[in-house]
């Protein structure tokens, strides 16, 4: 393999690694369980496409929330902090109310090796017109009762 | 290896009127850097109101207390009695709006000093707290306060994250309304007490 070579087959790695493979366009979800909260999580534009931090949610991962890519959580009342790590940390926390929907919208801005992630609570209007460009990240999401059980072993450990 | 504290390393230019040392500006500059950079993490805080009494003594009001949050945050000086003598409940409630702001990606990336720490965006949060004395359906008396805060981040760090910008917002707003119901202790347990008073809401 020529030097040539090589240095496209790195150069299309680095491409492709930021292109995650999303599921389909947004659609609003449907009611949430009882005493539930609807927590939509997305991340409009493609800055920084490589970066797919994960988002966690009182200390439990999530999933990783690539550019253009969203996900339901359906929270149950109370306060959630939900969190992204890069070489920064950025986390947010919501007053969870049963029945009512939320809208957190996820940037990454520069930073000086890796991307710094960037969570804030946006009102509905905003984010209903802003998530409709994004689509589904297809992993499965844990539920309340996997966050309210605490983070793994490992992940606690750590902290 | 040379160090800033090293005087044989000063460097001389300029002519009779006066030398420039280059070695301890550049080691001032190298000293300052740190301040550049970490100026972007200090959090800017405002309160309000301002109260003009600073030292206004603890206290405690017991009544029937309605609030759904955390413990924490309920200004100290209620003290919830499952079950008052007074018709008069407390009803407290806090909000906390977030904003974002970030400069654009491409201005941050051609801005040379974005390397000596210059702000890449700012984090405002604006945190309230409201205080209702209420009989039946009638709010007879309201005490308010808000904690107004904001920080801009660099490339180097982002400071101070929403949720600790929000404890932190909670707590000053918990303590300062803690202050104005000590401030009107005794006028709130005279509307307790149901005695007839002259008091009008305050904020």
């Amino acid at each position: 393999m020529n030097l040539r070579t090589t240095a496209l087959l790195v150069a299309s790695a680095l491409l492709l690694s930021g292109c995650a493979t999303l599921g389909a366009q947004y659609t609003a979800a449907g009611a949430a369980p009882p005493n539930r909260g609807t927590v939509y999580v997305y991340r409009p534009g493609a800055m920084a496409p490589a970066v797919s931090p994960t988002v966690s949610a009182n200390g439990v991962p999530l999933v990783e929330l690539p550019a253009h890519g969203y996900f339901v959580y359906y929270a149950a009342p109370g306060e959630l902090e939900l969190a992204e790590h890069t070489e920064a940390k950025t986390s947010v926390t919501l007053d969870v109310k049963a029945g009512e929907t939320y809208y957190v919208k996820g940037t990454v801005g520069m930073g000086f090796f890796v991307g710094h992630p960037h969570l804030v609570l946006v009102d509905k209007d905003t984010g209903e017109k802003e998530i409709k460009d994004c689509k589904l990240v297809p992993a499965t999401v844990p539920t309340a009762e996997t966050v309210a059980a605490g983070p793994p072993p490992a992940i606690a450990a750590k902290k | 290896m040379s160090s800033c504290a090293d005087p044989d390393l000063n460097l001389k230019l300029g002519g009779k009127g006066g030398a420039v040392n280059l070695t301890r500006l550049s080691c001032g500059a190298l000293r300052l850097l740190p301040l550049a950079v970490l100026a972007g993490c200090a959090t800017d805080v405002t309160v309000t109101p301002q109260l003009a009494e600073k030292n206004i003594p603890p206290c405690q009001i017991h009544g029937l207390v309605r609030y759904q949050g955390k413990p924490e945050y309920l200004p100290s000086a209620l003290v919830p009695d499952q079950a008052p003598p007074s018709q008069i409940a407390f009803e407290y409630s806090h909000a906390v709006q977030y904003g974002l702001k970030e400069t654009d990606p491409l201005v941050t990336f051609v801005n040379p000093l974005t390397l000596f720490g210059f702000p890449t965006g700012a984090d405002n949060l604006i945190v309230t707290g409201r205080v209702d004395l209420v009989r039946g359906d009638a709010t007879i008396r309201s005490y308010a306060a808000a904690a107004a805060m904001k920080h801009s981040g660099n490339v180097f760090s982002e400071g101070e994250t929403f949720t600790d910008m929000r404890r932190r917002g909670l707590l000053l707003v918990r303590d300062n309304l803690t202050s104005q119901l000590c401030k009107d202790q005794s006028v709130i347990e005279t509307l307790l007490a149901d005695r007839p008073t002259t008091a009008k809401g305050s904020q």
